[in-house]
């Protein structure tokens, strides 16, 4: 177990214990990572930040049931992704349309230099375009690949599903997501492609 | 074309996880189709737009926020854990007073079993009832010299009756209010006492000002 581990072990305790502040830690230090996740899955940050504080309260509602042999990141992202599926899930079923105004994606304060911004702005609407097309379970498995770098294994326990389905999921998503850029022709979103296999 | 295979090891290739031979063998056949390669490259296209994603940052009220409403979602189950421990309290008399109600029931029925016992009873429930019907007689003949003494009190009892309802409802709203204000300003006081994480103390004081400002505005409603 690493350091890290142990210290996020050490504020589980502390936090079972009724410590606020112990779990004030663990928000702090997965906040991004959480927030993120729900972004990316919802598409609206005010709904990626309402999605985030439900996560962290299950998680601490629920504290008493996290296996410690697991990795807190991993649980704490498996009720996030849960959470934000069920929530498209829901969303679809109360017939929103896919094509509603495009969510609040104002510049934050502590953001670098306006050029750098823009770009990456842009990079980022562009593929939360190509994501909100995919089912919410393509797009968690998607999520969870590239933004967090978790293996098929991972997403698989995740997402309480079985390897061969996350890379099923995985493979059919970049095949969809390759047909939607054809049809948008982002190719100019992309880093040029220099390197071969 | 490639075939179902072909396809799958390119999925792999981009993840980086298919072995060496097949890397091999999937290269060799991108080199003699076009077709392929143009499907691959497609692929990778996406592979590097999605790995160039940046991470959204969360924002800087984030945990503050999660804080407060863990605060209200603790303070909540306290709620419902005192509703428990009310309903079991009672629950526990209950049983301890079901003894005295069997007996109780037990010496009703031998009394109604006996008829000398029967008699009894009923003769003192009479003069129970007598007593009661003449001390009411009495108290309606002194209201009756009462009202002939001073004939404007009915109009006055009646027109205090509002009055002081309207007082009394007041009262009990205000008495409500100030009890509330009370804990929520002995919780901001434990608040800074009880934490030493800036984020813990922002959220509970957060959480018990807005407490107030809804104590305040119910002052003002009233």
């Amino acid at each position: 177990m690493s350091t890290i581990d142990s210290v996020v072990l050490e504020w589980v305790k502390a936090a079972l214990n009724g410590d606020q502040d112990a779990f004030a830690e663990l928000v702090y230090m997965f906040q991004d990572a959480v927030y993120n996740l729900c972004y990316r899955m919802l598409y609206d940050s005010v709904e990626a930040e309402d999605a985030a504080q439900e996560a962290f309260l299950r998680a601490y509602l629920n504290l008493a049931r996290y296996d410690t042999a697991r990795s807190f990141k991993t649980w704490l992202l498996s009720i996030a992704s849960n959470y934000c599926i069920d929530r498209l899930r829901r969303r679809r079923m109360k017939w929103l349309s896919i094509d509603d105004p495009l969510p609040n994606l104002a510049l934050r304060e502590d953001t670098p230099e306006p050029e750098d911004v823009t770009i990456s702005h842009e990079r980022s609407r562009a593929i939360q375009d190509l994501l909100r097309q995919l089912p919410p379970d393509y797009r968690a498995a998607v999520v969870l690949r590239y933004w967090y770098d978790y293996s098929y294994v991972e997403i698989a326990d995740i997402l309480d599903t079985t390897e061969s389905a996350i890379k099923s999921r995985l493979f059919r998503a970049r095949q969809m997501l390759a047909d939607k850029m054809d049809a948008k022709d982002i190719s100019g979103m992309t880093i040029p492609l220099l390197e071969n296999i | 074309m490639a075939n179902e295979r072909q396809k799958n090891w390119m999925q792999e290739a981009l993840d980086e996880t298919l072995p060496p031979e097949s890397l091999h063998e999937l290269r060799a056949r991108l080199e003699t189709s076009p077709e392929d390669a143009a499907q691959y490259e497609r692929l990778r296209r996406v592979d590097r737009l999605l790995r160039s994603a940046p991470m959204e940052r969360a924002p800087a009220a984030l945990a503050v926020s999660i804080m407060a409403r863990l605060a209200e979602a603790v303070s909540q189950r306290a709620g419902g854990r005192s509703s428990a421990a009310l309903a079991l309290t009672l629950a526990v008399l209950a049983a301890l007073l079901l003894p005295l109600l069997i007996a109780f029931c037990w010496l009703m029925l031998n009394t109604i079993g006996s008829p000398a016992a029967l008699g009894q009873a009923l003769a003192g429930l009479n003069a129970l009832l007598v007593s009661v019907i003449a001390a009411v007689d009495g108290l309606l003949a002194s209201a009756q010299r009462f009202v002939e003494a001073y004939p404007e009190a009915p109009a006055a009892a009646l027109a205090i009756i509002p009055i002081s309802l309207t007082w009394l409802v007041r009262t009990a709203r205000k008495h409500r209010s100030n009890e509330k204000q009370r804990r929520a300003e002995s919780r901001l006081a434990d608040t800074t006492a009880s934490s030493e994480n800036p984020t813990v103390q922002a959220a509970q004081v957060r959480a018990a000002e807005s407490c107030l400002d809804g104590r305040a505005a119910e002052r003002d409603d009233l």
